[in-house]
């Protein structure tokens, strides 16, 4: 195939609010590190991230121009190397704050459940894509839960909750735009709901703890932050005032007094909002949801362009994905969701959460081009048969 | 996509729940952002702007000729942020070594995380501070902050009193003048970080230092009446003593006082009776002394003439009670200069029932007693006078020879002054100046006429010179003065004590231009003494240290 039909049929619009927002995020994750006395220079965390944004950018034009068609083909090998590369962090991972969620390799710490998250979208969707629908749901659906429910509890473990949350969540928003019946959405609901309420209450009250005690109070403090404001309750009391107090136009940029003397906690990563909701206020924000609505907006039209099942899908699991991520993330920081630990996608700071985000979008724009392809294709006959 | 059924539906569904979610976030950063924003804005400036008290510096209390009495220090605070300090056991153990405090102590201090700002260490010296400092632990803080000290020690401590930890004067001058000392505070508006570091001033409001007072008290006179009453205490065994030296005409103190002495450094450790300025707080029955007093009544309102013979018998029975002298006699004619020179307590009552209980009585409260002498210094008695209305039979048989009357030393010294100068009221006081300004006497009244003053000087003299007191002569020097032995009343109010007594002397020279009165009084010297005995010789080296240091004339 022609370069110049790859290029005609590629979504610009996509690839320049996904640029536009990881521009926006080293912009910020500047503002927030800059100052930082303990780093060797100023733009420590900025180059990093650029390297990542890079070799992110490259996957991304690879992936973009291969057709994502034939991974279908590769579906257990790629299942196979989520597992693999999940468990690889429980023999040769680093530790940090408790948890083990990353593999040194010398010159960048990789976090497999990101590469988990991307690869099991493939793989679900390559899996529901081969399902006939209308027969043996339940099979499905249990099949479907069983094949996610293995990485998403050794990511649990780790423990890094959030991205098992995020893999749920795909999940079960992937089985329902596959259309699942809604009465198996219903009881999964549930299922999600009465788990969750068995690891944050009922199992610890008798003394079983899936979650270390520091977790459940992150997860649970955004319903009564004041009750322990200098412990859990500090990160989001803290995120609060510093976006409040950026009002509508906010403080200017490296002007945030709470950001910058460090009142704000872990501000390029986690809570990289709040310095973007202190310094650049309201208007900030909105530009950040623009961008965020162009590529909601990019996502539903590709899946609606998309030529099969599997490119829909896939389509759809990119979608909920960075959608799940961008509203638990910045509903933590402004008090509406529970402190879990996911990063904003392409603002945090995170080498592995670019690489992968980007790779994600790469699957969307290379489901783009060849929807677009057939599209085309479909049009041609269509007028020779006329 | 009917190839794929229809999922547009579901798609729809996704549409919808993301919708609900956006317009959640919107409304609540809204929400933040513009309803909240003023609440929140004063949230983080409260976080990250912090207003630092800045203590004014001391004024430094200085003696009449300008030698340090009580000066600023300036020392290190250590104080903490709690909330900031991650570890508080283990900063506590770390700080306890250098602070020399109890890690138990220092971590229930940071340990209160709901405190934003506590104490460690006051006051500590810099290279303590240095110390905590160079381990660099984040919630701590260091702030310079002033220590009272006072160079001389013990010298005037409870006439100057102290200063607690936060420098306000809580006693003796410290207190009285803390208006003038004190100064006004500034403060500093710094912008901090999360660590309590300070980042950036905003702004500065610089205070005033406190003005410096000079008190009227001379270092050296004070020192060697000090020396001299602390010796006596010991030769007499004696409970306490106390001195005061005045300039008569213009009240200033030059000396005052209380043995024993206490270390001024200490003073928070001292017991309330060290610290008292006792001179100036304290009453006693005043014994003999007062007879001058009775002597001044009974020439102002002629109730005795100069000369005039008087016939004393041997005892005098006044109601209940039978008066003696204090040595043996046969009935004597004596005139008011021999009852004052053998300080004849029948020749007192005697001249006092010549002037009447009520004249006396007035006189009494005229020269001063009963009310306070508006001394500069906080915390004076008045004394007990007691009122006419319930003197009873025998009361004219007490107080004509101090007893039954309470006074402060300062109230004796202050009438001794008005007879020694002519007359004329005088109001004691401590300060000389304050920052600039030079305080001036205030010309007082006339209480006394100059023929009654000059009478009374002469007989006074005579008590010196003759054999009321030769303990008091001064060589090269004429002075003037009368002692007083008087029986502590008990405890218990039943009467008075035949083992605990008060000796005093009070004299004043040269007699014919008085630039001092001095008054010695000890308090229960053991084995008892009289005024004559104990008090006489003390005055005695007092007067003659005072006089040649004050190069005044024979």
């Amino acid at each position: 195939m022609e370069l110049r039909t790859y290029l005609r049929h590629f979504d610009y619009a996509l690839l320049a609010a996904v640029a536009g927002l990881v521009i926006y995020g080293m912009v910020i994750i500047y503002s927030a590190t800059h100052a930082d006395p303990d780093l060797p220079s100023s733009f420590y965390y900025v180059k990093l991230q650029t390297v990542a944004a890079a070799l992110g950018a490259l996957l991304m034009a690879v992936i973009a121009f291969t057709d994502y068609r034939g991974l279908r083909r590769y579906r257990t090998h790629i299942y196979v190397s989520v597992l693999a590369i999940v468990m690889l962090v429980y023999i040769v991972g680093s530790a940090a704050q408790g948890s083990q969620r990353w593999i040194n390799l010398g010159v960048f710490n990789l976090q497999p459940s990101e590469m988990a998250k991307i690869g099991m979208v493939v793989v679900l969707a390559a899996y529901l894509a081969e399902r006939p629908r209308g027969e043996m749901e339940i099979r499905t659906t249990l099949t479907t839960l069983g094949y996610v429910s293995l990485p998403a509890v050794l990511v649990f473990m780790e423990p890094d909750f959030g991205s098992a949350l995020v893999l749920v969540a795909v999940t079960i928003s992937m089985l329902f735009l596959y259309g699942i019946r809604w009465t198996h959405f219903v009881v999964l609901a549930a299922a999600v709901s009465g788990s969750l309420f068995l690891v944050l209450r009922a199992l610890p009250a008798v003394g079983v703890h899936l979650l270390k005690q520091y977790q459940i109070d992150r997860l649970l403090v955004f319903l009564h932050p004041d009750h322990d404001p200098g412990g859990a309750g500090y990160n989001l009391i803290q995120s609060k005032i510093a976006i409040g107090s950026g009002t509508m136009t906010g403080k200017g940029l490296y002007q945030g007094t709470q950001a910058q003397l460090n009142f704000l906690p872990e501000h390029h990563t986690d809570f990289i909002f709040s310095v973007l909701g202190e310094e650049l206020g309201f208007i900030g924000a909105a530009i950040l949801f623009a961008l965020f609505m162009i590529v909601v907006w990019r996502g539903i039209r590709i899946m609606l362009i998309a030529d099969n099942m599997f490119g829909s899908l896939i389509a759809g699991g990119v979608l909920s994905m960075l959608l799940f991520q961008f509203f638990v993330n910045i509903g933590m920081t402004i008090g509406i969701m529970p402190i879990t630990g996911i990063t904003l996608p392409f603002i945090s700071y995170g080498g592995s959460s670019m690489v992968s985000n980007l790779l994600a979008i790469g699957l969307l724009e290379s489901i783009h081009v060849r929807g677009k392809m057939m599209g085309d294709r479909r049009y041609r006959r269509a007028q020779v048969t006329i | 996509m009917t190839v794929i059924g229809n999922p547009d539906r579901r798609i729809r569904w996704i549409l919808l729940s993301f919708s609900i979610f956006f317009c959640a976030i919107v409304v609540r950063a809204v929400f933040l952002q513009a309803v909240n924003a003023d609440e929140l804005s004063a949230l983080a400036d409260a976080q990250h702007v912090q207003q630092i008290e800045l203590p004014a510096r001391r004024g430094t209390i200085y003696d009449r000729f300008g030698n340090e009495l009580a000066v600023g220090q300036e020392t290190k605070t250590i104080y903490a942020t709690p909330y900031l300090i991650d570890d508080p056991l283990a900063v506590s153990q770390t700080l306890a070594p250098i602070l020399q405090m109890d890690s138990n102590d220092l971590l229930a201090t940071l340990s209160d995380k709901d405190a934003g700002f506590v104490y460690v260490a006051r006051k500590v010296e810099p290279e303590v501070a240095a110390a905590v400092e160079n381990e660099n632990i984040p919630g701590l803080g260091i702030m310079t902050e002033e220590k009272r000290v006072y160079p001389q020690g013990s010298l005037a401590a409870q006439v100057l009193g102290y200063a607690g930890t936060d420098n306000q004067g809580l006693a003796g001058m410290e207190l009285e003048m803390n208006d003038d000392l004190s100064g006004t505070g500034g403060r500093e508006r710094v912008i901090t970080d999360a660590g309590g570091k300070h980042i950036e001033m905003l702004s500065l409001e610089e205070g005033t230092r406190g003005a410096d007072v000079w008190l009227t008290i001379d270092q050296s006179l004070q020192f060697e009446t000090e020396k001299i009453l602390t010796k006596t205490v010991k030769e007499w065994n004696a409970k306490s003593a106390m001195a005061i030296i005045m300039d008569p005409n213009t009240g200033e103190i030059y000396a005052m006082v209380n043995v024993p002495t206490a270390d001024a450094n200490e003073f928070n450790h001292l017991s309330d009776e060290a610290r008292r300025n006792r001179a100036v707080t304290d009453t006693y029955e005043p014994g003999s002394v007062f007879k001058a007093f009775t002597a001044t009544a009974g020439l102002e309102d002629g109730a005795i003439q100069p000369g005039q013979i008087l016939h004393l018998p041997v005892t005098l029975e006044l109601g209940e009670r039978t008066i003696h002298d204090s040595y043996d006699r046969g009935p004597v004619d004596w005139d008011l200069e021999t009852i004052l020179e053998n300080s004849s307590n029948i020749g007192a009552v005697t001249v006092a029932m010549r002037d009447g209980a009520e004249n006396l009585e007035a006189w009494i409260h005229k020269l001063g007693f009963g009310s306070t002498t508006g001394i500069d210094f906080p915390g004076e008695a008045e004394g007990i006078v007691l009122p006419l209305d319930q003197w009873s039979g025998s009361t004219i048989g007490n107080v004509p020879i101090g007893q039954g009357i309470s006074v402060t030393a300062i109230q004796m010294v202050a009438g001794y002054a008005t007879i020694a100068n002519g007359g004329i009221a005088v109001t004691p006081r401590l300060v000389c100046r304050v920052g600039d300004q030079t305080l001036q006497s205030q010309p007082g009244e006339r209480l006394i006429s100059e023929r009654t003053t000059s009478l009374l000087r002469k007989y006074l003299t005579t008590v010196v010179e003759g054999k009321g007191a030769p303990l008091a002569q001064v060589e090269g020097y004429t002075v003037a003065g009368k002692t007083g032995t008087a029986q502590k009343p008990l405890p218990d109010g039943s009467g008075y004590s035949n083992e605990n007594y008060i000796g005093s002397f009070i004299g004043f020279a040269p007699v014919s231009d008085p630039k001092v009165v001095i008054l010695v009084m000890v308090d229960e010297p053991h084995p008892r003494g009289t005024g004559a005995a104990v008090a006489a010789p003390a005055f005695q080296k007092i007067a003659q240290f005072t006089l040649q240091k004050m190069s005044i004339a024979p």
